[in-house]
């Protein structure tokens, strides 16, 4: 009982440690790349906002989208 | 590629101008075959992207077009050939001159919010994109009656022995194959014996075929537009370019590569088109998807639906192989992980471990998929790819108009006139095309 308890800890550590050692990563990539590197005008920032707006605008519409299909077929239509 | 260098370095001598005829000829002739051997030495990202993107997907839209409209709108996919090489070709720019993927150039130049936006929406595309190929390749193997968990494990055992070679060659050069065997359409086109009058109309003559621009002929087109540039193909070229090792003087080269794939990829769709408008046409009943159009064609010629068949598990095939290594690398760019097919196993564990995972999930989950969540999942794939797209190209041109990293490579003014009309092009239709996906019946005439 005692080594297979062991053994379930050990299993359990793997994903625990993956996690830890992703989640450092990404802090690590969000650090490297805090600012950005290109000198951006002012046509391309007015460019990128209304970018940013565009994919909010499609983002809700994929929501809403997979939202009208998981229904459909959950009610089996 | 010091072996390239010197070959490059010798075809670019100019001629003695003392040489006679038979020495100019004779040298032009040498000149000639060393840049055909350099060409073949640099050439494959272009030709396998641009082959790749007919895959599953875009082999069932080329049918179904060729299916509703007969060879109506062959002028329309000869026009996206060059569409498609404008903007392939500065991911070969970008990675040749930067020596950097598309998701790391995201990222230092646009910071982490864009950086973090492009790469989670690749990896959710890819993967997604995956399933959509792994349901081709096994519908294609379900003609053969092979059950689909075979084609499955046999498709998990091939993709993965590509890439374990340890080199990018290797795996090149196996994926170069199977891109000769995407052109397994071609001798179908002239089994059929289609009407030549047809194919020259609907090739040079722009128009739409009769009853107009309606709702449905505006989706097959966004359709076809789709197929043609996705987001995974920006991503994983430039990561083959830098992969390969390609420098700024090989670019020309590069271009070459990408036009030839740009070739091929037209050829490919027109040809499916042309067996498809002639043995399937039937408007009023169109076909479903590939897969029943081999079936189809079965009772015709037997030799016809087998290739049709070959033909589709081979695009699910190449496709998958491109994708799952566009994210692959595109995680170990951004995670400063190895991330090279030159590297074995042990060298790059995280960059193998990803594609396996991908590779393994998108497997699994197409087993587990039924009829219609496997049709949400095509239709959510094209949704997504066509929000990633307009970003991705906002990106990819504001990145080749920056002098300070590009140099003397930067766009010229007609480049990025012509790239701008292209990105203002598919960010209307890939709105419409969005919208009319989720609200279908939104234009549909009253």
């Amino acid at each position: 009982m005692n080594a297979f308890f062991k053994m379930s800890t050990a299993i359990g550590k793997v994903p625990t440690a993956v996690f830890k050692s992703l989640v450092s990563q990404v802090r690590q990539v969000n650090r490297r790349y805090d600012k950005p590197e290109i000198q951006l005008t002012g046509a391309t920032k007015v460019c990128l906002f209304v970018l940013r707006i565009y994919l909010l605008a499609m983002i809700a519409l994929m929501g809403y989208f997979l939202v009208q299909q998981v229904r459909a077929i959950g009610s089996g239509s | 590629m010091q072996a390239v260098q010197t070959v490059m370095e010798r075809t670019q001598a100019p001629p003695d101008p003392g040489m006679n005829f038979l020495a100019r000829f004779f040298f032009g002739f040498r000149r000639s075959n060393k840049a055909m051997r350099l060409f073949l030495a640099i050439a494959g990202p272009g030709i396998i992207v641009m082959v790749a993107d007919n895959d599953a997907g875009g082999i069932t839209t080329y049918t179904q077009t060729g299916a509703m409209y007969k060879m109506h709108l062959l002028w329309f996919l000869i026009l996206l050939g060059p569409v498609a090489y404008y903007v392939q070709e500065m991911t070969v720019r970008l990675g040749a001159v930067t020596k950097r993927g598309h998701a790391e150039a995201i990222f230092s130049a646009f910071g982490r919010f864009w950086g973090w936006f492009s790469l989670l929406d690749l990896v959710l595309t890819d993967w997604l994109t995956m399933i959509t190929e792994f349901i081709g390749m096994t519908a294609a193997m379900s003609i053969f009656h092979v059950p689909p968990i075979l084609t499955v494990v046999v498709v998990w055992i091939v993709m993965g022995s590509m890439i374990l070679s340890g080199r990018y060659w290797t795996w090149e050069k196996i994926t170069l194959v199977f891109c000769v065997v995407n052109l397994i359409y071609i001798p179908a086109a002239f089994m059929v014996h289609p009407s030549v009058k047809d194919i020259l109309q609907g090739s040079l003559i722009p128009h739409f075929p009769p009853g107009g621009l309606t709702n449905v002929l505006f989706f097959m087109l966004m359709a076809n537009f789709g197929t043609t540039i996705a987001p995974w193909m920006l991503f994983f070229q430039q990561s083959s370019v830098v992969d390969k090792g390609l420098d700024e003087k090989d670019i020309k080269f590069g271009k070459v590569d990408t036009a030839v794939g740009a070739v091929l990829t037209v050829v490919c769709a027109v040809v499916l088109i042309i067996v498809c408008g002639t043995l399937l046409y039937n408007p009023a009943n169109p076909i479903g998807d590939a897969a029943q159009a081999a079936r189809s064609m079965m009772p015709t010629s037997r030799f016809i639906g087998t290739t049709f068949a070959i033909g589709l598990f081979d695009a699910g095939l190449l496709g998958a192989v491109c994708i799952s290594l566009a994210s692959s690398w595109a995680f170990g760019e951004v995670f400063g992980w190895a991330h090279s097919l030159n590297h074995k196993v042990k060298e790059a564990p995280w960059f193998y471990a990803y594609y396996f995972f991908d590779l393994l999930l998108a497997g699994a989950v197409t087993l587990l998929l039924t009829g219609p969540a496997q049709v949400l999942v095509t239709l959510f794939v094209q949704v997504i790819a066509t929000t990633l797209l307009p970003a991705a190209l906002v990106f990819l041109i504001v990145l080749l108009n920056d002098k300070k990293t590009m140099g003397g490579h930067t766009n010229t003014r007609w480049q990025n006139i012509a790239n701008a009309s292209i990105v203002i092009a598919i960010v209307v239709c890939s709105t419409f095309y969005a919208i009319t996906t989720v609200f279908p019946n939104l234009f549909a005439a009253k």
